[in-house]
């Protein structure tokens, strides 16, 4: 007897979970396609018992859900306009009464020319640099983060490098702050006006693409590049 | 008692073995994505150094223009993804640099030849024989490549190059043994005899070294350089002098860090200049001093960068555009000969908003570019280059005479148009000789100033 009361409650709650799920894929269908019944509710039902109070046919409060007055007031409707009497507002009863259910999306207008320069900024550019030159000379001296800075530019300008400043900075192996992630820290105030001026063209370096700092290089073959200087702790070539 | 101590620390135990063993699933998961990544890329370089090698034979066999067209736009495309993938495989730089600049080069170097092409000129003996070493050269790359995917990328080895990177003294000896160094090395090894490439693109050789600065004058002493860089600054306005190292770069530079007078404590903001050795004019200064408000405008800031720039003796520049950030106003002053703009000789100013002090100056492009320029009368007449420009765009104002330079240091004489459209504007440049648009550059205008791309 136990048992049988046991399996019953499982297959109920099997069954319930189940009608639940059907009917909420029945409901997404149902809105999906514009149609308004007895139980549907939202801003369009709202808006259609706006305009069936204003033709006379609801007196209701206009509260979003569609419930008896809507239904008797939607089949009356029909009825005076020919249509099929089913309490049901799908797209032809929509049409009769002016109403857009389908989410009052409006018409895909015609695309054109967009003057403007709001998809434009420099402002990625600055942080993603600014994060960089923070993960590798925040202890340098200000002229030292702009070196750094402009070392990163100038590869983007070298064919050995990539392309873009991203790809330039996320380099497998190419800075050990974005290998240990120091990059995500926040960047600081001074590396943020580093990155702006070496952004700006300022190139303590003159062109030069690597710098290591003699103290920690572990590579041998960096040591054959050639040293045009040196600032703080670093020593810039190419 | 005993028990439950016994107990809990099963628990525990199984709890971290469980938990250890569901990293170790987790890390390889991560192993096995990364590695995915990399093996993709990998193949997808393959595919693309192939597709160059065979675009280039087609090329050279090729007679039509329309089809060189599309030939140079499939190989620059190619090269261009086969250096993005090379690039961001965890492969050590000093071994693929070679190899990368190859492939840039090769991409540059087609869309020279496609620009040619257009102006309807046929490939001359050098192109050609480029053009044959180059394809050489990408057939063995590709050779390479297949080899490598043969024998070594069976099955998941990126991880292993990712690590090395992290732990370089532990795997070193391994390292010797790396079939993906070797190989690649190797390949480094035989580019040493890759032509050098001179045509008109940013990655030809001659763009690559840098331009010789055009800087004429006698060497001037290291004392004489620094008596011009208080000189510079403002004399009584320095409390210190200090010498850096000298820099040999594309200028020979003394280098001073100069500490200013009357500032507050914590507030010892040094500022940095560089002075050429060579006739001993000021390439840059640096102030990174914090300037906490804003007490005159752009327009006043413009002003005094003028005034500066006139009593330090460039009496013929005119301020071009500028942008403000940080209560501070960047100015591009461009020179002007004879009413011909002359955008290589660039000038940027950096005042300070809270008193209009300078701090920042850069004349190094200018330094580079300038000279006393022979200006021909141009072809065109001003009227002309207006119809040479777009139909839809419309021209505003009168045009006027420009030198813009080309990535590759050449200079070109133009005609500089506004035009505006639909609300953008740009400046449209049309080759004053030949009536070509050689340039077009959008106008970005921000609430902090101009910017042109």
């Amino acid at each position: 007897m136990k048992k049988i009361t046991v399996i019953t409650c499982a297959i109920l709650i099997c069954l319930f979970s189940f009608s639940l799920l059907a009917m909420n894929i029945l409901l997404n269908k149902a809105s999906a396609q514009g149609i308004l019944y007895w139980g549907s509710s939202g801003s369009e039902v709202r808006l259609l018992q706006q305009t069936l109070k204003r033709w006379d046919y609801y007196d209701g409060p206009i509260d979003g859900v569609y419930g008896g007055g809507t239904f008797t007031a939607v089949k009356e409707f029909q009825r005076k306009n020919g249509l099929a009497v089913d309490g049901v507002v799908g797209p032809e009863t929509a049409r009769a009464l002016g109403l857009r259910i389908d989410g009052n999306r409006p018409a895909a207008a015609a695309r054109g020319y967009t003057p403007g320069n709001k998809g434009v900024s420099r402002s990625d550019d600055i942080n993603l640099l600014a994060k960089a030159i923070t993960g590798e000379a925040r202890g340098e001296p200000y002229l030292g983060q702009v070196a750094v800075g402009a070392v990163i530019l100038n590869r983007v300008e070298n064919p050995s490098f990539p392309n873009s400043i991203a790809g330039v900075i996320y380099q497998p192996g190419a800075f050990t702050a974005v290998s240990d992630g120091q990059i995500n820290l926040p960047p600081t105030e001074s590396c943020l006006k580093a990155a702006r001026d070496a952004l700006n063209g300022w190139d303590p370096t003159y062109g030069s693409i690597y710098y290591w700092n003699p103290a920690t290089a572990t590579s041998k073959w960096i040591w054959t590049r050639k040293v045009k200087l040196k600032i703080g702790k670093h020593w810039f070539g190419n | 008692m005993r028990n439950t101590v016994i107990v809990v620390l099963v628990i525990a135990l199984a709890a971290a073995g469980v938990w250890g063993y569901l990293q170790y699933q987790e890390k390889n998961d991560y192993y096995t994505f990364l590695d995915n990544q990399f093996q993709r890329m990998f193949y997808d370089l393959i595919g693309s150094v192939e597709t160059i090698t065979t675009d280039i034979s087609k090329l050279l066999v090729s007679s039509q223009a329309k089809e060189n067209i599309v030939l140079y736009s499939n190989i620059l495309m190619n090269a261009y993804n086969a250096q993005e993938n090379l690039a961001q495989l965890p492969i050590r730089h000093g071994d693929v640099t070679k190899i990368e600049k190859f492939l840039s080069q090769v991409g540059d170097y087609t869309f020279a030849l496609a620009q040619k092409s257009l102006s309807g000129d046929e490939l001359t003996e050098k192109d050609i024989n480029n053009l044959e070493q180059l394809q050489s050269y990408a057939m063995e790359l590709g050779q390479d490549l297949h080899e490598l995917r043969r024998k070594a990328l069976k099955d998941v080895v990126w991880k292993n190059e990712l690590r090395n990177e992290g732990s370089k003294k532990l795997n070193r000896e391994a390292e010797k043994e790396n079939p993906i160094q070797v190989k690649f090395e190797k390949f480094a090894e035989r580019m040493v005899e890759y032509p050098e490439l001179i045509y008109d693109g940013p990655f030809s050789e001659h763009a690559i070294q840098g331009m010789k600065p055009r800087l004429k004058g006698e060497k001037v002493s290291k004392e004489e350089a620094q008596k011009k860089v208080i000189q510079f600054l403002g004399e009584g306005t320095i409390e210190k002098v200090e010498k850096r190292d000298d820099a040999r770069g594309r200028i020979d530079t003394y280098s001073f860090t100069v500490n200013p007078k009357n500032k507050a404590k914590g507030q010892q903001n040094p500022i940095y200049i560089d002075i050429s050795q060579i006739g001993g004019r000021i390439v840059y200064m640096l102030n990174n001093r914090k300037v906490e408000k804003a007490n005159i405008s752009a327009k006043q800031a413009i002003n005094k960068a003028t005034k500066f720039l006139k009593e330090k003796g460039y009496k013929s520049m005119i301020p071009m555009f500028s942008l403000k950030y940080d209560n501070v106003v960047v100015i591009n002053y461009v020179h002007r000969q004879d009413n011909v703009i002359m955008y290589p000789d660039l000038i940027k100013v950096k005042i300070a908003l809270d008193d209009g002090g300078i701090v920042g100056f850069d004349a190094s492009k200018f330094l580079t570019a300038n000279y006393e320029r022979d200006i021909p009368k141009p072809k065109l007449t001003p009227e002309e280059a207006i119809k040479k420009a777009s139909m839809r765009a419309k021209i505003e104002g009168k045009p006027r005479l420009a030198y813009i330079p080309t990535p590759s240091f050449r200079e070109i004489y133009c005609y500089e148009l506004k035009a505006t459209y639909k609300g953008d504007t740009f400046f449209i440049y049309i080759n004053a000789e030949t009536g070509e648009e050689e340039k077009i550059l959008k106008v970005i205008k921000g609430e902090n100033g101009t910017l042109m791309i």
